[in-house]
């Protein structure tokens, strides 16, 4: 069962009569948990014991965190005043390691699981390679069926751990609503990436239906599908017919399926969102959101501040801040500051915590070196742009550029729009060689070629209308978006003219979406 | 309570929008000759009477005339077979039949290749569930037999068109619905028959056979679903249940397919293992002895499936094989131990 299946808006039609009920309203969120996990089995997940043993440990680890900054706050109460600074320091230094012992215990298990069974046949595939044995990644261990969400929820409890150890909030008490949090099927599969200080709140108390709740969650999906079943659906025959012929396209042809690739990919996973966090809207438990129209962003570190939103400041609050604080970043800034101008130098602990979180960005996405590469080059694009900065703006200047002038932003969009649709060239390819070859084409053999075969194979001329219609009202709603949020415009409509655009969206995505089950399936991101 | 009513309110109108949209679209886009508005046409006229019953796959629309059965042996008959269908749609199909007419007897018609397939088409779900009267049973099919990821397309029409922007089609369609020659079937347009009956070819004999495709030997009974042999058995028991007599048809293939194939007696041996064992009959018209005078390709539009002419030669055969059977008279007159295409090799 996939989110965007009848047999999901079924499932969630009798969860929420269910979840209304006036019986269940104190119980509601264990009518969450269970749901999670039938959806979660449904979802083709039959081996539970890896989301358990997540939950188990985070539940203990986090509890046991708690109970050490109880201790500690305790400590420092009683003893204020009465010892002297440095022994209450001493004390502190004490906890401080102890939760660090325990975190890391935690954090090694949960971790552990996702490495062993997602990197393991990477890992020791390369191992393997070195030691000139090809048939270590083989090991029966290691092919273990990917569990579907582990890279999700595993970071959304390490996370939770985190802010436990940090003192940012309380432990829950409760292991099942612990499990609710770790497992809740809206976000389970593909994110977003929730906090357990904004979560909590949410899920564990109980909600009184709202129509208006109701009406804006159903907008949400609505808007959802047709971005899936519309645009991305449509797309993807295209984008495969590109990619699995690469080696006889030119590169002009792939740089377009890039770029198709990239509207794919952001039509699938934001209509994704549309509908999971439409879902819970509905439920009344408000989720992060992921995506802030990134094709109008100006740079690629913008880009990354507006898609998937929640994984990048995941990456930002608990490995970016932490890594350029570290002991290792004031030591290379130290070193940047001797070799270093003073402009680049300062950025030294910044670039060691970006190298590291883009490694890590690239292998959280997938086990294999092209994502790897992937993680390189938006890195490195990022960090020059970042140590180039005050150049560019002595450009500016220089060519009296004004940031604010529309024709300039528009270029630097275009700009971004190509560099984000260059990356794609990593996800999109079957393999890493694939990925170089791809590239290898763009920029040597380019061969510009306006025919339809080149520019849009197995494009038929339905296919132009029904995409087109379709990025059409797209766009324009994102510009709207840009301004303020639609919903509140469409609110602010007649019921007449509220419905008569509710329907029209609805018969929209019955005349030009995708329904032959042959083409449709699940989502791109649910891979990762 | 308002909030019920007021969602109430809305669902109902989303029902009805989508129904009128569905029904315009399927007016202006569903091409005139497609079989099933009249297929449904005339069994909305014989519900309630009728007595024999043809199902199974293409082979048996095609090839198996009603009207002359009817005239043969004094029956009220309807042909029920689709492309491709598959047998779980069978058997609901024919249960559907069943329960709202005086069924007597069933010629059962199974494309071996259909055994096998585990790769359903989606489009041949359309085709047997567009073909039930009642909602109930319509609702009872998909539950069975269609994954709940099939359901908007098998009941829209509006997810099933392929080009919404072949206006040309749409007005030529549109005015050929409205004339008159489509209300009253008068046409060589029109490749409906009657009662079901579908045949490709506008002109009633056309000699000339297209060899659409060739395929190799591929059916072996270990090969064969285990979920569609289920559904077959079935079949055969809800029959058996509800005193209807099942005759199971192998339909004739062309020559040179035959040749081709090699397989026909595997085919034979599967069937009639089958019948045994439910103790029904089984004609195996690749098995007829005169299988090749008369139908020698002329008989045929591809390998596989009868033409007009061929359909009418072959409703009389079978007819008359039928009534013989009946009369109790040594099946050996009519069928050979051996396909006679091995015969003359």
């Amino acid at each position: 069962m996939t989110i965007n299946s009848l047999a999901f808006l079924i499932f969630f039609m009798v969860l929420t009569i269910l979840y209304y009920l006036p019986f269940v309203k104190k119980y509601q969120w264990v009518l969450l948990l269970a749901a999670s996990y039938i959806f979660y089995t449904l979802a083709g997940n039959h081996n539970l014991i890896y989301i358990i043993i997540t939950t188990i440990v985070t539940y203990i680890g986090a509890i046991l965190l708690d109970r050490k900054n109880t201790i500690q706050e305790e400590y420092v109460k009683a003893h204020k005043g009465i010892l002297p600074k440095q022994e209450i320091k001493d004390y502190k230094e004490k906890i401080k390691k102890e939760k660090h012992k325990i975190t890391f215990f935690c954090v090694f298990i949960n971790l552990g699981m996702l490495i062993v069974i997602k990197y393991g046949s990477f890992l020791m595939g390369n191992v393997g390679r070195i030691f000139g044995k090809e048939n270590l990644s083989d090991i029966s261990f290691l092919q273990i069926a990917v569990p579907l969400g582990i890279s999700y929820y595993t970071l959304i409890s390490i996370g939770y751990l985190l802010d436990v150890s940090k003192g940012k909030c309380k432990s829950e008490k409760n292991l099942f609503k612990t499990a609710l949090f770790v497992s809740y099927f809206p976000q389970i599969t593909q994110g977003p990436f929730s906090r357990f200080t904004e979560m909590a709140p949410r899920l564990f108390t109980s909600h009184k239906f709202s129509y208006e709740n109701l009406s804006y969650g159903c907008q949400r999906i609505l808007w959802g599908f047709f971005k899936k079943m519309v645009i991305a659906d449509r797309m993807k025959p295209m984008v495969d017919a590109i990619f699995e012929n690469y080696q006889e396209c030119s590169g002009f042809s792939l740089l377009l399926g890039c770029m198709y690739f990239s509207i794919q990919l952001y039509a699938d996973f934001s209509g994704y969102m549309d509908i999971v966090c439409g879902c819970s809207n509905i439920l009344g438990i408000e989720l992060a959101e992921n995506f802030k129209r990134p094709f109008f962003s100006k740079s690629l570190a913008e880009y990354w501040r507006r898609w998937h939103i929640t994984l990048c400041s995941w990456f930002r609050d608990y490995l970016f801040y932490p890594l350029s604080i570290s002991k290792a970043a004031v030591k290379f800034g130290r070193i940047g500051k001797k070799i270093l101008p003073p402009s680049i130098a300062k950025l030294v602990p910044s670039i060691f915590a970006l190298s590291i979180i883009w490694l890590s960005t690239g292998l959280w996405h997938d086990a294999s070196w092209r994502y790897v590469f992937w993680g390189i080059y938006n890195g490195v694009i990022i960090i020059a742009s970042m140590c180039l900065e005050p150049w560019f703006i002595k450009i500016e200047k220089k060519l009296n550029i004004k940031a604010e002038n529309k024709l300039f932003q528009g270029f630097q969009m275009i700009r971004t729009f190509l560099i984000i649709s260059l990356l794609k060239v990593f996800p999109i390819a079957n393999s890493t060689k694939g990925s170089l070859v791809i590239l290898y084409k763009i920029f040597f053999e380019f061969q510009m070629e306006l025919s339809r075969a080149a520019c849009f194979p197995t494009f038929k001329t339905e296919d132009f209308f029904c995409v087109g219609i379709g990025l059409l009202i797209f766009i324009y709603v994102s510009f709207k978006q840009e301004k303020a949020p639609m919903h509140e415009s469409i609110n602010r409509c007649p019921f007449v003219v509220r419905w008569a655009i509710y329907l029209v969206l609805l018969l929209m995505i019955l005349t030009f979406g995708v329904f032959d089950t042959g083409l449709t399936g699940g989502f791109e991101y649910a891979q990762y | 309570m308002h909030n019920i009513k007021k969602i109430a309110i809305r669902l109902v109108l989303i029902i009805v929008v989508v129904t009128v949209y569905d029904s315009i679209i399927d007016y202006l886009y569903r091409p005139y000759k497609d079989s099933v508005t009249y297929t449904m046409q005339d069994r909305k006229k014989l519900e309630g009477t009728l007595e024999t019953v043809f199902i199974g796959t293409s082979r048996v629309q095609r090839g198996i005339s009603p009207e002359i059965m009817n005239e043969e042996l004094g029956t009220v008959s309807f042909n029920m077979a689709t492309s491709l269908q598959l047998m779980d749609g069978t058997y609901h199909l024919l249960s559907s039949v069943a329960e709202e007419n005086p069924v007597e007897t069933v010629f059962l018609g199974v494309a071996p290749e259909l055994m096998l397939s585990d790769n359903d088409a989606t489009r041949s779900k359309v085709l047997v569930y567009e073909r039930m009267m009642d909602w109930k049973d319509r609702l009872s099919y998909l539950i069975d037999c269609c994954p709940m990821q099939e359901w908007p397309y098998i009941t829209l029409y509006s997810t099933q068109v392929e080009d919404y922007f072949d206006f040309d089609f749409v007005e030529k369609n549109v005015e050929f619905k409205q004339s008159e020659e489509y209300k009253t079937r008068k046409t060589g347009k029109i490749r409906y028959r009657n009662n079901g009956m579908y045949s490709l070819k506008k002109s009633t004999d056309d000699p000339q056979v297209t060899f659409l495709e060739k395929k190799e030997s591929i059916f072996q009974p270990s090969s064969v679903n285990k979920e569609k042999e289920e559904y077959f058995k079935k079949t055969i028991e809800y029959c058996k249940e509800n005193n209807i007599e099942v005759v199971l048809v192998n339909m004739p293939i062309s020559g040179n397919l035959i040749e081709e194939l090699g397989d026909v007696t595997t085919i034979h041996d599967y069937y009639s293992g089958i019948a045994e064992e439910y103790e029904i009959a089984f004609f195996d018209f690749n098995y007829y002895k005169k299988l090749e005078e008369t139908f020698d390709n002329q008989r045929f539009e591809n390998e596989k499936h009868l033409n007009y002419g061929g359909a009418k030669v072959f409703t009389k055969v079978l007819a008359e094989v039928y009534k013989s059977y009946q009369n109790g008279e040594d099946m050996n007159k009519y069928f050979m131990d051996t396909c006679p295409y091995y015969v003359a090799e």
